[in-house]
């Protein structure tokens, strides 16, 4: 025994039974190795833990700014008039969006509430897409105050937009949101007007006969997480050619042309065999397909209409980790391995349509089994991975969570646990608390509870 | 030294084809006879051989076409020319300078002729320079009698000390108010006072014209001051007036010019005399007109552009020459070759590489798409599509016609080259001068277009790709006079692109970006370019205060004859001309005086990138003589001449003009480096614009921050 210094305390690691499988080839049969994630740009991941609890949503903005630079240069060599627009549902959070902004990102905001986010951190009127199915008269009024661009959904809100532009003394520029058969499965036709079967025609002329509006801009968000890039061509075409119709009719050329954003990030689809990479077309394929068909266009870059993209997923999930400690370690009656850890669905609402890519943060034996992994909450449907090879844990040990950047700081539930904090770490590897854990005043102060409840715990009969 | 010998060998061309010319022949062999022949008599030999090097000499300093220098055509009839006068009258060596007049009279007589006999009546010129030349410089030597026995040397200079000061001032005055038949000295102060206030260069110029003309008469023997010589020595005044500021543009050269024609002047004069005195007739204004016609039409044949530079049609006075001169100059500068791709590449290999582009191919660039940290690959190397160039569109620098197209190479591995082909797939295309642009190692199957088509500057030619002698995806670019690539590259400059300089994009002009540089063209606004464009014949109202006053005023949009578009304030008629091009805004000539709105209109905005990237900078050169007013102006006309080079210096940028809110508001800043002229010094100019309608307001700050001036538009 050394004097002084105490002998650090080996962790104790269970022993494993493994049933092997004869005549097959076994997959449980090789040890497989995994390069632990110990530290996020630098910082340790038990550093990170240990400042700021467990679970913790964890951004990298070097790698955010890495990807949305990225993605700036797989289309500004091919369309220089590419103009990216962040999709504030996807992460709202200000830090993120702030990030993007001083990149040159404009804001692209689907309600009223979002609207007043992007106009919060400062970004102006004009810089702002305003889409979504639900926008309220009064923020249609401000949208045409601010100059901000408005992708009208369906014919009442046309009406409502008339209204709103009529006291601003000269036509508003607005745009019409289109959906078309793009050759993928679900096509999406509950949002904006369709083009086959004229409907989108229709509301083009509808605008050019207003007295205060002038139709600008065509809009069209395809679908979510779509993997055929070769859609976004055949929908870029036809939408050109449905500008080119219009302009016969009315004149106008094409001031600007949205198409959305639904490029696919590296998480693997719960129906997926394959890894997500594997499958997923790369930012220079979307590129090609929607620049491509704009280049042959307009020969001349003066008459070309300004590209706006609405890319969400794209940039931010593979930016964000999620650490959860493992709480405990279970055994099912089918004899399988369950991991319940700390975050579960009420942070990870992806994990519905996701298999996450589940890290080790510390070395392990390299014999894995096949593991379920549980959250916290007492729900049936809370499943972080329903099959996963991993090493036996135990309690306090860290798992990380990968590609949870997109919806997940956004869709989450206030549900039987806090919410986590998020922390970001800067360019400069130094980590920032961009926002709290919830704690019980943050959930409850919104309640009001009536005076004559007041006291009722503390009187309970019997 | 082969340059050396190539020279060497085209003077001695020249000097033997003078020979051999004059019995039509161009063979060497016959020159040297010739020669030979002329040297039986070493004077008259030496005479006309000098007189072929003077003229030869001079055709060449006044621009001439090098090919006709060469072929003799100036020379023989110089040789001539001297010879005959030496024949007349034996040479000796003071008159060498009378024979050296002789032979550049000849040159600019010949070519006079032979724009004349040769453009219209599609004649020879023979040596009808030589008849001429020498007809007017055996009469004139007959009232010029220093012409054909000249003094000596030092004689000459006696002669024109001894003429008083007083009396050449006198002189002079009387030759100015001799053209309206005043031959005293009271009209001439009275001519001199209107010649100073209409043009200052007109006023030197008639000094510079009287001295000369009248310095050559006297040292040729003609008596100065008396009555004759008045009504003969406003033709000197005439033509160099003409000739240095009216009918070509102001310069050293243009004076010289004028003097020069004034030596020519006096020596028709003198020949006029002799035929008309004896019939009692005054020689009017035939000297005059003889020398302006006889430089017009022999420096018509000139390269355009050369010093000094004729004008086609002269403007209100030669200051304003001079002005439209210098916009002319920044016309023809705006267009140019545009960057062959779209986006921010880098350049891998400049002009005078390491690699592949040297000696007669040091003219290339090659470019590449790289990331922050200037790596050219993400991701596996040995993939071509980890290159992020590989693929991209490739488009068109300039307008022209696709001249060749090679396709079918196949792209190289990363890190391997094709030798054999080395340009792999390539289009060459032909602008309008002849020149060819050669974009290589395009991507096989991409190219869109096919020999004869008419493209247009930005047209996607083909995509990016890794053929021919090229390890990793780039595009090159060079221009070469042949179609077929291979050839001399010639220099060549950009017109406009921008580069981000430590995070702010800045605009470079006419020139190439150098290696590790990374350049982007500079994607027009058409929003922008909207605000540049008042419809013609629109009005904008202006309130404007300055130093106190304030007033009202309207900015008419107007076009004139010619096509020049050009606002006019209705206050007091000043003028701003500007050019409407796709890409960027420029102010080409300004009538105003100082403190006008039209001045700061031109001062802030005299040359705006139409872009839509507020972050954008970028310098600009304004002429100096709108910065200048009343006599301050009047006294700095008579230096510009001799000064083509005087600029104000300018930085400029975008700005977001407080209290206007959206994008369709837009401010242009000046910022002036150094000391511009005019008091109060000028610190700074501002504009704002809308892009709808146009200029809204314009300001001028002076050094220490004050404002002089502001203009609000009304209505």
């Amino acid at each position: 025994m050394k004097k002084g210094k105490r002998a650090e305390k080996k962790r104790y690691e269970r022993p494993q039974i493994v049933r092997h499988h004869s005549g097959f080839m076994n997959k449980f049969g090789r040890g497989s190795f995994q390069t632990p994630l110990r530290e996020i740009d630098g910082v340790p991941v038990k550093k990170l833990i240990a400042e700021y609890g467990s679970p913790l949503f964890v951004i990298s903005e070097s790698a955010l700014l890495k990807k949305f630079r990225e993605a700036k240069r797989a289309f500004g060599p091919r369309y220089p008039k590419t103009t990216f627009a962040w999709s504030y549902k996807t992460n709202y959070l200000r830090a993120v969006c702030s990030v993007l902004h001083r990149e040159g990102a404009w804001a692209e905001v689907v309600s009223p509430l979002e609207y007043e986010m992007a106009r919060r951190l400062g970004v102006p009127g004009d810089k702002i897409l305003f889409n979504g199915p639900a926008k309220t008269a009064e923020s249609l009024s401000q949208a045409a105050r601010d100059g901000a661009r408005v992708h009208a959904d369906h014919f009442d809100e046309l009406h409502l937009l008339e209204k709103a532009a009529a006291s601003l003394g000269r036509k508003l520029p607005v745009g019409i949101r289109v959906n078309l058969d793009a050759g993928i499965y679900p096509a999406w036709d509950r949002f904006g007007f369709n083009l086959e079967s004229g409907q989108a025609l229709e509301a083009a002329r509808r605008i050019d006969a207003s007295r205060t509006l002038t139709l600008a801009g065509l809009h069209c968000h395809l679908g979510t997480y779509i993997l055929d890039a070769s859609a976004y061509r055949r929908a870029t075409v036809k939408l050109l050619d449905f500008a080119a119709l219009l302009e016969a009719e009315s004149g106008n050329g094409l001031s600007w042309l949205d198409m959305g954003g639904g490029f696919a990030s590296r998480n693997t689809l719960h129906a997926s065999y394959l890894p997500g990479e594997n499958l997923i077309p790369s930012l220079h394929d979307y590129a090609a397909a929607v620049t491509e068909p704009l280049l042959e266009r307009y020969a001349s870059q003066d008459a070309a209409p300004i590209l706006f993209l609405e890319s969400g997923r794209a940039i931010v999930d593979e930016c964000a980790t999620l650490l959860t400690s493992v709480l405990a370690a279970k055994r099912l009656a089918s004899g399988k391995r369950a991991l319940v850890v700390d975050a579960g669905v009420n942070a990870l609402f992806t994990a519905f349509w996701y298999k996450h890519e589940l890290a080790l943060t510390e070395d392990s034996t390299s014999f894995m089994e096949d593991t379920a992994v549980y959250g916290p909450l007492c729900m049936a449907i809370d499943i972080v991975r329903e099959s996963v090879m991993l090493p036996p844990l135990t309690p306090g040990q860290i798992l990380a969570v990968r590609n949870v950047g997109a919806y997940n700081m956004s869709q989450w539930l206030q549900f039987i646990h806090a919410r986590p904090a998020v922390v970001m770490i800067s360019e400069a590897g130094k980590p920032e608390l961009v926002r709290e854990r919830e704690t019980l005043e943050s959930m409850t102060g919104p309640e009001r509870l009536p005076e004559r409840l007041k006291g009722a715990g503390e009187n309970i009969g019997g | 030294m082969a340059e050396r010998r190539a020279a060497a060998r085209t003077v001695l061309d020249s000097v033997l084809g003078s020979y051999s010319g004059v019995y039509f022949s161009r063979s060497r062999a016959a020159g040297l006879f010739f020669m030979a022949a002329t040297f039986t008599s070493p004077a008259s030999g030496l005479a006309g051989l000098g007189s072929i090097l003077v003229a030869n000499g001079a055709a060449f300093l006044m621009g001439f076409d090098r090919e006709a220098i060469r072929s003799g055509r100036y020379g023989l009839n110089a040789l001539l020319v001297g010879l005959g006068l030496a024949y007349l009258s034996p040479p000796t060596f003071a008159s060498a300078p009378q024979l050296a007049l002789g032979a550049v009279l000849t040159v600019v007589v010949t070519t006079a002729l032979q724009t004349v006999l040769e453009g219209v009546f599609y004649l020879p010129s023979l040596s009808l320079g030589f008849v001429f030349a020498t007809l007017a410089v055996d009469l004139a030597a007959l009232s010029l009698p220093g012409l054909s026995s000249p003094g000596s040397l030092a004689e000459t200079a006696a002669a024109i000390g001894s003429w008083p000061l007083p009396h050449a001032v006198e002189g002079y005055l009387k030759a100015l108010g001799a053209v309206f038949f005043r031959i005293d000295v009271r009209s001439g102060l009275l001519v001199a006072a209107g010649l100073a206030a209409a043009s200052r260069i007109s006023f030197v110029l008639s000094a510079v014209g009287y001295l000369t003309g009248a310095a050559f008469s006297a040292s040729a023997g003609a008596s100065p001051g008396d009555a004759g010589s008045a009504l003969v020595a406003f033709n000197f005044i005439l033509a160099a007036i003409s000739l240095g500021g009216v009918y070509t543009v102001p310069s050293l050269a243009s004076y010289l010019l004028a003097a020069l024609a004034a030596v020519v002047a006096a020596v028709f004069a003198g020949a006029a005399r002799v035929v008309m005195e004896p019939y009692g007739i005054p020689v009017l204004s035939i000297p005059f007109i003889a020398a302006t016609y006889l430089f017009i039409l022999g420096l018509r044949s000139r390269p355009v552009g050369l010093a000094p530079e004729l004008v086609r049609v002269p403007a209100a006075s030669p200051e304003e020459n001079l002005a439209l001169a210098q916009s002319r100059r920044l016309w023809r500068a705006s267009g140019g070759l545009r960057l062959p791709f779209l986006g921010a590449w880098t350049v891998t290999q400049g002009t005078e590489g390491a690699h592949t582009h040297k000696e007669r191919w040091r003219h290339a660039l090659d470019f590449a798409l790289t990331d922050e940290q200037g790596g050219e690959f993400q991701g596996d190397p040995s993939r071509l599509e980890s290159y992020p160039a590989y693929g991209m569109p490739v488009v068109a620098p300039g307008a022209g016609i696709v001249a060749r197209v090679v396709d079918g190479v196949a792209d190289n591995p990363p890190g391997q080259m094709n030798m054999e082909r080395n340009w792999g797939n390539y289009v060459s295309l032909r602008h309008i001068d002849g020149s060819h642009s050669l974009l290589a190692h395009l991507k096989p199957g991409s190219i869109k277009v096919k020999a004869g088509d008419v493209v247009v500057p930005g047209a996607a030619l083909g995509r990016c790709g890794n053929s021919g002698r090229s390890p990793q995806p780039h595009i090159h670019y060079h221009l070469q006079r042949e179609p077929e690539p291979g050839g001399e590259t010639l220099p060549f400059a950009f017109a406009r692109f921008v580069v981000e300089d430590g995070g702010v994009p800045r605009l470079s002009e006419r020139r190439l970006p150098r290696e590790g540089e990374r350049a982007a063209h500079p994607e027009p606004s058409a929003r922008r370019r909207a605000a540049f464009r008042p419809p013609i014949g629109s009005e904008l109202s202006f309130a404007t205060e300055s130093v106190g006053r304030r007033w009202r005023e309207k900015l008419v949009a107007e076009a004139d004859l010619d096509g020049a578009l050009f606002l006019r304030s209705t206050r007091d008629g000043s003028r701003l001309y500007y050019l409407d091009q796709e890409d960027i805004f420029t102010v080409t000539h300004l009538v105003a005086r100082p403190r006008t709105i039209l001045f700061a209109f031109f001062a802030a905005a005299s040359r705006v990138p139409l872009v839509a990237d507020n972050r954008l900078r970028w310098n600009s050169e304004l002429p100096v003589r709108p910065f200048l007013g009343g006599l301050t102006r009047a006294a700095v006309d008579c230096i510009l001449p001799f000064l083509p080079g005087w600029r104000v210096r300018a930085e400029q940028s975008f700005f977001v003009p407080p209290g206007r809110a959206g994008a369709e508001f837009f401010g242009v800043e000046a910022r002036f480096t150094g000391t511009p002229p005019g008091r109060p010094r000028l610190g700074a100019a501002r504009a704002v614009f809308h892009e709808e309608m146009g200029l809204m307001e314009a300001s001028l700050i002076d050094a220490a921050g004050r404002t002089l001036l502001t203009a609000r538009r009304q209505g």
